[in-house]
């Protein structure tokens, strides 16, 4: 099922969740809508949904107009953050709400829904915890769950909302790595919300990074990471350096210093932006920026130091194999190996 | 080896509980026992004589059959209040929330002598109704109304909180899946509920039974037609039968216990089935 979402405008009172969002997702894929709150991912999601209707704009799902369709009419799998079950039927039976719901014309026996649930539990590795009910279960396991519930129904698409936001670090791992095998296996168009930029990179096909309303970047994870499209992009995704300059004649200059690095076509002041391990330390006088290391730490292969840049001591934290050792005092030059400059927004 | 005392997080049960005794002791049990004492001043036979007389089996009937059913209708028409007032926001909320509360605070006489008014053959919905061949005031109709006006704030301030609390993403999920709105309110709403329901549906029923003050004015008290076991209870006392004033109240203690009891494990087994711990 492919999806496609154009010129969507939402507005609460005096604030804009979402302003003229435009979006295709292609049959199977698994997109991440990445951004930090109040970016209007959520809103996208209910949207599509069908859980919120749109000012203005259009959704479609393989062409067809699904705004005229109600949440229930839409067959979208949806889970919630905070999974949403339903406390006082079993695991069992949670699960097998959607086909219990049915209308009767189309309701499955009893037999046949007591097989699809078994399916559906084994799917997602809980069949031995039929017969619980939610209070008794794990965060993990409840998420499983609330996502057995929404395959349930066969959905044409799955949504996610913050599928992996209330529990810990350990069991969001190896649920990310979980989800990422069942999209492969059962294959349905899906999109998950997040704002946990790993777990944006890590699951999805092509990731959608958004900020105040508007899609900022579209693009495979890599290409989010490697090349950011804005600045809100490369200080979102990725550790950055980020150091104010001034560009006049096609020279860049941070204070009176010039660079001596391409502007690449930026004018007026702007915002040089490094990833941290793209800073290559060299001999003082050797690179574009001269410093004077401050402090040291290491984590397995690499080091990362803080340094002052001479000039206006402005603190940057780089990372640097540990091949060549850096000691406090040190003083290096720094050139950045690969670096983007957009220009300042007010 | 000495046993040492256990330790606890929570101290003070000694305290708390020899407190919670004394004061159960004080107020409810001794008076009650104080009504078995009495009552063992009849002989059996007399006992069975007066609880199962004509004048008291009927009064007994139309106190609890009474009560049943109004706790019953304001079970329902509370749970309709509830939902209007949590989930919609429109002008004179706060109002109308409040209102809900009055049958608390009136005096139930007052209540009783308003209701009556209303009702009465030439009152203003008693005028109308009496048209229509419906006699409200002095019939058991009359009796059920004023049940239902001092039993309905139970329910409301009972399922309230719980309403509130309810997450709409569980509403959300059930329409995700397809269910209907009927589907949704009967089969998750509704059981969610369960547990509040049920107790705000027991204080309504306790209450209906007891009530005396605003039921007496509107009942028209006929014998075998319209009056209720407390006021029967009233009549033998002033009449010096002490003790058969007391063998009615026994029965109706008993009875209305058992029934409490039996709400309370029914509302326990609803609660310990939403929150069951492993």
């Amino acid at each position: 099922m492919t999806i496609e979402v154009r010129n969507i405008v939402k507005q609460y009172g005096a604030f804009k969740a979402l302003d003229n969002v435009d979006l295709r997702v292609a049959d199977g894929e698994l997109l991440a809508l990445l951004g930090p709150s109040g970016s209007g991912k959520t809103s996208l999601l209910r949207i599509i949904a069908g859980l919120d209707w749109p000012d203005s704009g259009e959704v479609s799902f393989d062409g067809e107009n699904a705004l005229v369709r109600g949440a229930g009419e839409r067959h979208v799998g949806f889970v919630f953050q905070h999974y949403a079950l339903f406390r006082h039927m079993s695991v069992f039976e949670n699960v097998a709400f959607g086909l219990r719901v049915q209308p009767r014309a189309v309701r499955k026996s009893e037999a046949q829904i007591r097989a699809r649930v078994k399916e559906l539990l084994d799917l997602v590795q809980l069949d031995w915890l039929a017969n619980r009910y939610p209070s008794q279960l794990s965060g993990g396991q409840r998420q499983r769950i609330a996502l057995a519930r929404a395959l349930a129904i066969e959905p044409r698409i799955l949504l996610l909302d913050e599928p992996f936001g209330a529990l810990d670090a350990k069991v969001r791992k190896e649920l990310r790595q979980w989800l990422r095998t069942l999209h492969e296996e059962i294959h349905v168009t899906s999109i998950f919300v997040t704002h946990d930029q790993e777990e944006a990179l890590e699951v999805a096909n092509r990731v959608v990074v958004m900020d105040k309303g508007k899609i900022e970047q579209i693009g495979t994870p890599g290409d989010v990471y490697d090349n950011p499209a804005t600045a809100f992009v490369h200080s979102f995704i990725g550790e950055s350096i980020v150091l104010p300059v001034d560009i006049s004649d096609g020279q860049v200059k941070l204070g009176h210093r010039p660079l001596n690095i391409d502007a690449g076509g930026a004018i007026g002041p702007s915002k040089l932006f490094v990833r941290r391990h793209d800073m290559q330390i060299g001999p003082v006088g050797e690179g574009a920026l001269d410093g004077t290391v401050r402090r040291v730490r290491t984590f397995g292969p690499i080091q990362r130091a803080d340094i002052a840049l001479s000039g206006d001591d402005t603190l940057v934290e780089i990372d640097a194999p540990r091949d060549r050792p850096l000691t406090t005092g040190d003083a290096i030059s720094l050139q950045p190996r690969r670096y983007r400059i957009f220009a300042a927004q007010e | 080896m000495s046993a040492a005392p256990k330790r606890s997080a929570l101290p003070g049960f000694g305290l708390s509980m020899g407190l919670t005794l004394t004061w159960l002791s004080l107020l409810i049990l001794i008076p009650l026992a104080g009504l078995f004492v009495k009552t063992a001043d009849l002989s059996l036979s007399q006992f069975i004589d007066t609880v199962t007389s004509n004048r008291t089996l009927h009064a007994l009937r139309i106190s609890f059959g009474l009560a049943f059913a109004a706790a019953l209708v304001n079970l329902v028409a509370g749970l309709i209040i509830v939902w209007a007032l949590v989930r919609y926001r429109f002008p004179g909320r706060r109002l109308f929330d409040a209102i809900v509360d009055i049958p608390f605070a009136l005096p139930t006489a007052v209540a009783g002598i308003a209701l009556t008014t209303l009702f009465a053959q030439n009152g203003w919905l008693g005028a109308p109704l009496a048209s229509l061949g419906i006699k409200v005031a002095f019939t058991p109709l009359g009796i059920f109304l004023a049940m239902v006006f001092i039993g309905i704030p139970f329910v409301v301030r009972t399922v309230q909180p719980v309403l509130i609390d309810l997450d709409v993403e569980i509403e959300e999920a059930a329409v995700c899946l397809g269910a209907s709105r009927w589907q949704t309110i009967t089969r998750v709403i509704i059981p969610s509920l369960t547990p509040a329901i049920l107790t705000g549906f027991a204080l309504a029923f306790a209450r209906a039974v007891g009530e005396y003050g605003s039921v007496i004015f509107i009942a028209g008290n006929l014998p075998n037609v319209s009056e209720i076991a407390p006021l029967l209870i009233v009549i033998r006392l002033s009449e010096f039968r002490y003790a058969d004033a007391t063998a009615i109240a026994v029965v109706m203690l008993v009875v209305s216990f058992l029934i409490i009891f039996l709400l309370n494990r029914l509302q326990r087994w609803a609660q310990t089935r939403a929150l069951a711990v492993s």
